[in-house]
């Protein structure tokens, strides 16, 4: 009977112990809004949601909208699942590997996702507010959530007037004026290097005036086997990319300042200016607001401008898991067509200094760089393209070049090998990472 | 003589406080920091905080999902040591007083799983996990860690079992004792100093662990401690004064907890060098 | 005494005559739990990491390509890899021998001074208390070139010049993490040296004394080769633990600036979990594996054979 009373004990420890890790089990959403009090007699539609939160004040303008969506729709609860590790398409990849890939989803990877099965084309009804959708294999599947923004120079004004500088008009009238900043004992540029896709807007610049411009079908051409990374426009992009560095333009601890400190290093007049989108304009006048901004886009050599304002096969998709439930479809149109709605929408480019993607023409009051900004990108004499992980369709490259692709530049830049020796490693690892992803 | 051994003994002392000094700075630093606001830490690194600020731990609490990562490290660290309190000391008690070519496979046996790095075998366990349908319980990394411990659970009490002399066994049994009695009542307290050495080794690696609650716990519920701490570290990495007082939260049990049982991780790590 | 040699041999008939009794005697239900455990949470997924080896799995489709030992081919002539091993390599020596060398220095100190023994033991203990996670971000502050502490103590004392990024150079980035690793486990060993040194009895330094033996010769002739065997244990627990460092890399540099601090056992991460190729992950991780073992092995013969010599 002491067994039989020991026994019991510790049946009763082991099954408390169960008990613990069932009950903590339980499911503890974090972001749900509490839904209004009265709900309508329409059938509780429970989404889940996942989109990218590497801009802080995009994050929270899209759930200023998704709020306001709840509000409208006390029957629609969207469930955010917004964290993970990595970039992005990693994020989506590990939810989708633990069986938790999002209703609705933020799609920036989409041809991939396409590929794979996990999105479904957008219902007939959520294309409406586009005048034109980006095409995969004849099909749409995202509504854009911006026009890209384009990318540029984000200067302090004050510092470029104390020195009598002008805006530049081709690629070494910028060298000039930076090397003039430099000798005037302030960084010339801060580069957030320590997050590689902001490393990223500096390479796809580069690239983007010596190879897509003039070649916009270059990715499929090096997939033939056409065109090489070791040739010589794309040896000359990375050259005159690496000469801000070589020329010490570039602030000394870039390789380890993470993209959100850029701001601060530019706004406390360490460095006078920053290479970003016009997303870091709200972030710049937050952390400042007397902060007089100045944004231009740096020209080639022959002083022509490419800005990667093309409208990317990116934004609000549906799972092919949701798609197949009438009720969540309908949810999705309902945000698709609340989302992209004037006033929540306009509401929301403001937020994040966005071009919009629909047809029907919003207005919001924007700040003069945001101007400048889109004077640029309705310019016609300016070319139009993407970033190197952006292209699509037979353009599209392996998945998981881009970051070896960035780190290795990285190396060049720190003079740890040659950028002929890194391009023909470009080519080999391009080969290798192409054979691979194609088996699939 | 005397002189001789008096001045080097204060150069030893002199060495020692200069090396204390260096090994408490980021200690130091990172306590200071959490009673700071993120401007000042950016301005002052080394001063120390010109207030008592505490908005970093308030909102820590009640915006963040730290509070609910605490209790889940807490309820992962507590249920893993119980229960691995209750099998493993005993199956090291059925290997080590029965001899025979079974018992000696099975302890090879288990001896091999020790030199088996996590990596090798967190993709499949991943995917089996699922299978079972335990992805995304506290149960999922429970089980993980019992079963990863029983490799070196099983080493440490054999050899702690060799020095316990089977008389006290033989005349319970003659008394009428079963061998499960014999077990709980007799050996089980016996074995308290080795029990108390994997309680503290084995539960400070728990509350420590990132690689695998991060992979095997949903990451739209609240994680582990450090998990949280690895992803307010990515998304907000400017946000140095919330991070530093999550650190701090987290070292706090850690460090109660050694002050009052510090012998037993002396003896745990000694132990477990000695067997290894 | 009767009772006694029954009772002994009823457990020697359960024991011999195997398979009539041996799932009703104790000693199986104790053993069965962890077994079962051990069995299907370590062992079988080790094993099906074997296969997963030989396929292209990427993690996210259903299906699964066998392609054979592509993958191992690939690591073979990996430039990556190559850059891997060579990180790894160097991480784990560098980091082993200071580490142990700072440990038994600490554990000298601690041994040796008068007063203050027990504060010094416990602060210089301290660090192994902290996760990686949490003295990786400590240390990747400190290490900030434009608000950390280092750059700034540089400053305050006018060594501006000697500023660097420490982890954003990619000749500093690896050395820098050794030196906060270093931090953080030397306790763990100065823990086990300090064991083995109380262990060495005062009559042997007196009577060296007396011969007029100085503190270094003392040291090497009679303390060091005592410590034989701490010495053993201490290498091979940190060469283990030092080719499976994780947390630090991951939240100090992410294997960058470029690939100069990715390790091994961080690549097997990135490409597993980071960039989807979790087939290719796991044959890497078979890789590490087997260089682990041999390591070990190797490290156990030799230092077990000094010990013996000693």
């Amino acid at each position: 009977m002491k067994r039989k009373s020991l026994g019991l004990l510790s049946t009763s420890v082991l099954a408390f112990s169960v008990f613990l890790t069932a009950c903590s089990s339980q499911t503890d959403t974090t972001k749900t809004t509490s839904s209004s009090k009265n709900v309508t007699a329409s059938k509780q539609v429970q989404v889940t949601m996942t989109f990218a939160t590497g801009d802080p004040a995009d994050s929270a303008a899209k759930e200023d909208v998704i709020k306001a969506f709840e509000q409208k729709y006390p029957n629609i609860k969207i469930t955010e699942n917004n964290s993970g590790t990595g970039s992005y398409m990693q994020v989506l990849q590990t939810k989708d590997a633990v069986g938790e890939f999002p209703d609705f989803v933020e799609m920036r990877d989409t041809q991939v996702f396409a590929d794979a099965g996990k999105i479904a084309p957008l219902p007939q009804e959520s294309e409406s507010p586009f005048a034109s959708l980006p095409e995969i294999k004849g099909k749409h599947y995202v509504a854009p959530i911006v026009s890209q923004a384009p990318q540029g120079i984000i200067y302090n004004k004050k510092i470029f007037k104390d020195l009598g500088l002008k805006e530049p008009k081709n690629l070494s009238d910028f060298y000039a004026l930076s090397e003039k900043i430099k000798k005037s004992g302030i960084s010339p540029l801060v580069v957030g290097g320590g997050d590689l896709w902001h490393l990223g807007f500096w390479i796809n610049k580069f690239l983007i005036d010596d190879v897509y411009a003039k070649n916009p079908n270059w990715n499929s051409e090096r997939a033939k086997g056409k065109v090489h990374f070791s040739d010589d426009n794309v040896v000359k992009a990375l050259k005159d990319m690496k000469k801000l560095w070589d020329d010490g333009l570039v602030d000394k601890g870039w390789s380890s300042t993470p993209d959100n400190q850029t701001t601060q290093m530019l706004v406390s007049g360490k460095a006078a200016m920053l290479y970003s989108g016009t997303w870091m304009f709200n972030q710049i006048q937050q952390a400042d607001p007397n902060f007089e901004m100045g944004f231009f886009a740096i020209p080639d050599e022959n002083g022509k401008v490419a800005l990667t304002s093309a409208l990317p096969p990116q934004g609000w998709a549906i799972s092919t898991k949701a798609e197949k439930d009438p009720a969540k479809v309908d949810a999705f149109n309902k945000f698709v067509k609340f989302y992209f709605s004037k006033d929540q929408y306009s509401s929301y480019l403001s937020k994040v200094s966005g071009l919009s993607s629909i047809k029907e023409p919003v207005t919001y009051d924007a700040i003069a760089p945001m101007k400048t900004a889109m004077k640029l990108v309705s310019d016609p004499n300016n070319t139009q393209t993407l970033m190197i992980n952006q292209f699509y369709g037979d353009n599209q490259i392996p998945p998981q070049f881009r970051d070896w692709f960035y780190k290795t530049i990285t190396q060049t830049l720190s003079g740890q090998i040659t950028i002929k020796d890194a391009m023909k490693k470009a080519d080999t690892e391009w080969d290798t990472e192409y054979k691979a992803w194609k088996k699939q | 003589m005397k002189k001789k051994k008096a001045f080097s003994d204060w150069i030893l002392f002199i060495v020692g406080l200069v090396l204390a000094v260096i090994f408490l700075f980021p200690i130091y630093f990172s306590v200071i920091s959490a009673f700071k606001s993120n401007g000042e830490i950016l301005g002052n690194v080394l001063t120390f905080p010109k207030g008592l600020y505490l908005e970093n731990f308030k909102s820590l609490w009640l915006s963040t999902n730290f509070p609910r990562a605490m209790l889940n490290t807490a309820i992962l660290t507590v249920v893993s040591i119980i229960l691995e309190v209750a099998l493993i000391p005993m199956a090291a008690y059925a290997i080590a007083r029965n001899e025979n070519k079974w018992t000696n496979l099975v302890y090879t046996f288990f001896l091999c799983g020790m030199m088996i790095p996590f990596q090798v075998y967190m993709i499949p366990l991943f995917k089996q996990l699922r299978s079972f349908g335990l992805y995304g319980h506290l149960s999922g990394p429970v089980i993980i860690y019992i079963s990863g411990s029983v490799g070196f659970g099983v080493l440490l009490f054999t050899s702690f079992l060799k020095g316990i002399p089977q008389e006290i066994e033989e005349a319970a049994q003659i008394d009428g004792c079963s061998r499960v009695g014999i077990y709980w009542k007799i050996i089980f307290p016996l074995l308290g100093p080795c029990t108390a050495s994997m309680v503290v080794l084995n539960g400070l690696a728990v509350w420590n662990d990132f690689l695998m609650p991060m992979l095997v716990l949903p990451a739209d519920k609240p994680q582990t401690i450090m998990v949280e701490i690895y992803k307010q570290v990515g998304q907000f990495s400017s946000r140095w004064d919330l991070i530093f007082a999550g650190t701090l939260i987290s070292i706090i049990p850690v460090l109660i907890i050694f002050l009052f049982l510090q012998k037993y991780f002396v003896k745990g790590i000694a132990a477990g060098a000695s067997k290894g | 005494m009767e009772t006694e040699i029954v009772t002994k041999q009823t457990e020697a008939t359960v024991v011999k005559h195997g398979k009539k009794k041996w799932w009703n005697s104790y000693g199986f239900y104790f053993i069965l739990p962890s077994f079962l455990l051990y069995t299907i949470f370590v062992i079988y997924p080790t094993i099906s990491s074997l296969y997963l080896s030989l396929t292209s799995w990427n993690g996210l489709s259903s299906d699964i390509h066998f392609i054979g030992l592509e993958n191992f081919k690939e690591i073979f002539s990996s430039d990556r890899v190559h850059n891997a091993l060579k990180n790894t390599l160097l991480l784990t020596i560098v980091l082993v021998i200071l580490e142990n060398c700072v440990a038994l220095g600490l554990a000298i100190i601690v041994d040796q001074v008068k007063i203050f023994r027990k504060f010094l033991r416990v602060t210089f203990y301290l660090p192994v208390l902290i996760s990686g996670i949490v003295m990786g971000f400590i240390w990747k502050i400190i290490y900030n070139y434009n608000f950390g502490a280092f750059n700034q103590i540089l400053d305050k004392v006018g060594l501006s010049h000697l500023k660097m990024d420490w982890l954003g150079n990619p000749h500093l980035a690896l050395f820098a993490i050794i030196v906060a690793s270093v931090w953080k486990n030397a306790g763990y060993y100065m823990v086990i040296y300090l064991a083995a040194l109380q262990g060495v009895p005062q009559e042997l330094h007196e009577a060296a004394v007396i011969d007029g033996a100085n503190a270094w010769q003392q040291f090497r002739k009679i303390t060091f080769p005592l410590l034989s065997g701490a010495v053993t244990v201490c290498v091979i627990l940190s060469t283990v633990s030092s080719l499976k460092i994780f947390d630090q890399i991951a939240i100090m540099t992410d294997g960058g600036p470029g690939f100069s601090t990715e390790t091994l056992t961080y690549m097997v991460y990135k490409v597993a979990f980071s960039e989807g190729r979790q087939g290719f992950g796991t044959a890497l991780s078979l890789v590490l594996f087997v260089l682990i073992l041999i390591v070990s092995i190797i490290q156990i013969r030799v230092l077990r054979k000094r010990e013996v010599q000693l």
